[in-house]
């Protein structure tokens, strides 16, 4: 099938910037000496997690318990939900699951670690707990030092858990656009973390891995002498909010939402693909260009209700009633999860259907 | 139930006067609350404030961390010693400003420990040293004990216990074991000594492979992924990354025969 005749509002993923996107990570990572845990919430696709392995991550992080059980269910042997897990029955489905899996998870709370521990007893299985800090997001984590060392004698010393170091992502550095303030606000997270994990091994706890990072920073952890494992995630499709930082990127934009004008005027077209096919929360998609990629210069996404997006020109010609359009997403993740399904296309071709197996898994 | 040879620490405090007095006071305070099966005395010192602590817990580092972070002009110096190793932290505004560890045998105990290439222990041993002889705890992959021998190497008989473990009941010479008849007791001293001597080395060093498995879970797990083989006592994954070679001592060189003492005869033995 061309790719002209993929019904719409449709993922289209092109797989050679896909795939070129996936192993210039991987290469950066061997050739840093960083382990790589590429983050799965961004595609909630096992085909994609598969790859990903396949090119020597260690294994793959997501947000959520139900995530991580599609994952394992898929074969991925080796995933961290780089989260809070909080209430017993997620707690339990995840002890359940570290029976058949290397299961990870953050704690920023000593009586939420003496539950997950209490959960993995029962289940007889092990856990992998990370004391997330406070890497400069403000969100979850406590504060590094003499907090997190605290947590971390605790977990240290609860059955069933294995202590396995930091977890210190510090979300909002990724689309700071400047070099400049990326850097510094990725020196302030490195210092967080070197200074809790100093207070942690003097305290004679073993602190192995220290990881973090996404795409707008990776480079920077890499280079800190601190982190050892990157949890990147976008690089592999790339967003319109990425495209937006005030740095050259080797990553490709390779995933598009494809859709079609279902309604023309003079003044715009209205296409097929509004907020229930793609994410505003980070802008207006890009258009890329036409269903097979030629660029349509001088042509917007303007606007977008539930089923409409509006499309105008500043110059160029609009695009004809029924022909088709590439979109950039504004941000990948929440666009993802609104798919069933991603259409892998090669050389205009539709060459692999990949579901979409963790859309939806919010638990 | 025995008792782990408590770690001991020199705690050390440097600061302007007044926060020193202050810092003092709450260190005081927080070791009660926080750390309370501690032994905290303070030594008599001109040049800042100088604790010596003891505790079978470990220095509670959180503590101190914290009281750092308070007192941001004062300088913490730890100087630590368990029965396996020692080293030096120093900590500044809750940060860690400096910290040293010896060697993986660098602690008050003689000790010796020999692995196989899988890092199977092949032998391992604790001295005591005495006025009367050497008291000591031993261990292969499949066996432990304790044994008594005296202080010289011409010494021709070797003591171990074999039994219920409530005697020296064993008696080797010549590389061939008879029974002791009848048993000897262990002295109170003696007891004490070996149980402290033998739970202090197992912390550092040892797990069990029948141990409750909320015990063990982590070592089998790093023992699968290292595709090392399980035995009946194990040494722990740590100290396997940790150490390079097959061969650790920290035995003084008129102490060394005690190991091939004990390789040529018990340990031959029980080695399955």
């Amino acid at each position: 099938m061309r790719v002209e005749d993929v019904d719409t509002p449709a993922l289209i993923l092109e797989l050679a910037p896909f795939e070129r996107n996936l192993n210039r990570m991987a290469a950066f990572a061997s050739k840093a000496g960083m382990r790589l845990r590429p983050h799965a919430k961004m595609h909630k696709t096992p085909a994609v997690a598969r790859r990903q392995v396949d090119r020597g991550a260690v294994g793959v992080c997501c947000q959520k318990t139900s995530e991580a059980e599609v994952l394992v269910d898929a074969g991925i042997e080796d995933v961290l939900v780089s989260n809070q897990v909080v209430g017993m029955a997620k707690l339990k489905r995840l002890a359940v699951l570290a029976q058949r899996a290397t299961i990870g998870l953050c704690v920023d709370d000593a009586s939420n670690a003496r539950a997950v521990s209490a959960a993995a007893v029962a289940a007889g299985s092990l856990i992998h707990a990370y004391v997330e800090i406070n890497a400069g997001a403000d969100r979850c984590g406590v504060a590094p030092g003499a907090a997190a060392l605290a947590l971390a004698v605790v977990v240290a010393s609860l059955p069933n858990l294995r202590f396995m170091g930091l977890q210190a992502y510090h979300g909002g550095a990724q689309h700071l656009r400047s070099d400049a303030e990326r850097e510094a606000a990725i020196a302030a997270a490195i210092d967080r973390a070197r200074t809790s994990r100093d207070l942690i091994r003097a305290a004679g706890i073993d602190c192995p891995v220290i990881t973090g990072a996404g795409t707008g920073t990776y480079e920077l952890e890499a280079a800190s002498g601190v982190y050892n494992e990157l949890q990147p995630g976008s690089y592999a499709f790339m967003d319109a909010d990425y495209g937006r930082n005030q740095a050259s990127t080797p990553y490709e934009h390779s995933l598009f939402v494809l859709t079609s004008v279902m309604s023309r005027s003079p003044e715009h077209a209205v296409v097929d693909c509004g907020l229930k096919a793609h994410s505003v929360d980070s802008g207006m998609p890009l258009v890329a260009g036409d269903a097979g990629g030629r660029p349509m210069p001088g042509v917007g996404y303007v606007k977008a209700s539930d089923e409409h997006g509006v499309i105008t020109s500043s110059g160029g010609d609009l695009p004809a009633l029924g022909s088709k359009v590439r979109l950039i997403p504004g941000h990948i993740d929440p666009t993802v999860n609104l798919h069933d399904w991603i259409v892998g296309v090669r050389d205009g071709m539709v060459a692999e259907l990949w579901p979409v197996t963790a859309r939806g898994a919010m638990w | 139930m025995s008792q782990a040879l408590p770690m001991e620490a020199v705690i050390t405090v440097h600061g302007p006067g007044q926060l020193l007095r202050a810092f003092r006071k709450r260190m005081i305070k927080s070791f009660a609350e926080e750390a309370p099966e501690g032994r905290l005395q303070e030594q008599p010192s001109d040049d800042g404030v100088v604790f010596a602590y003891s505790s079978s817990e470990g220095v509670p580092f959180p503590s101190l961390v914290a009281l750092s972070t308070h007192y941001p002009d004062c300088v913490v110096g730890i100087l630590w010693s368990k029965a396996s190793s020692s080293g030096e932290t120093t900590l500044q505004n809750g940060q860690v400003k400096e910290a040293s560890r010896d060697s993986l045998l660098g602690g008050r105990i003689p000790q010796a420990i020999e692995l196989a290439a899988d890092g199977t222990l092949r032998l391992a041993l604790a001295l005591d040293i005495g006025h009367d002889g050497m008291l000591g705890y031993c261990a292969t992959a499949d066996a432990e004990t304790w044994f008594k021998l005296a202080s010289r190497p011409d010494a021709p008989e070797l003591l171990t216990v074999g039994g219920d473990g409530s005697a020296w009941d064993e008696c080797w010479r010549d590389g061939h074991c008879a029974p002791v008849l009848p048993a000897q007791a262990f002295s109170g001293t003696e007891r004490r000594t070996l149980e402290s001597l033998a739970a202090a080395f197992r912390a550092e060093w040892l797990w069990y492979a029948h141990a409750p498995a909320e015990q063990t879970i982590v070592e089998q797990q790093r023992y699968a992924a290292a595709r090392r083989p399980v035995r009946p006592i194990n040494v722990k994954s740590l100290k396997l990354a940790e150490q390079s070679g097959s061969r650790l001592s920290s035995l003084a060189a008129e102490q060394a025969w005690v190991m091939e003492r004990l390789r040529t005869t018990w340990a031959q033995d029980t080695t399955q």
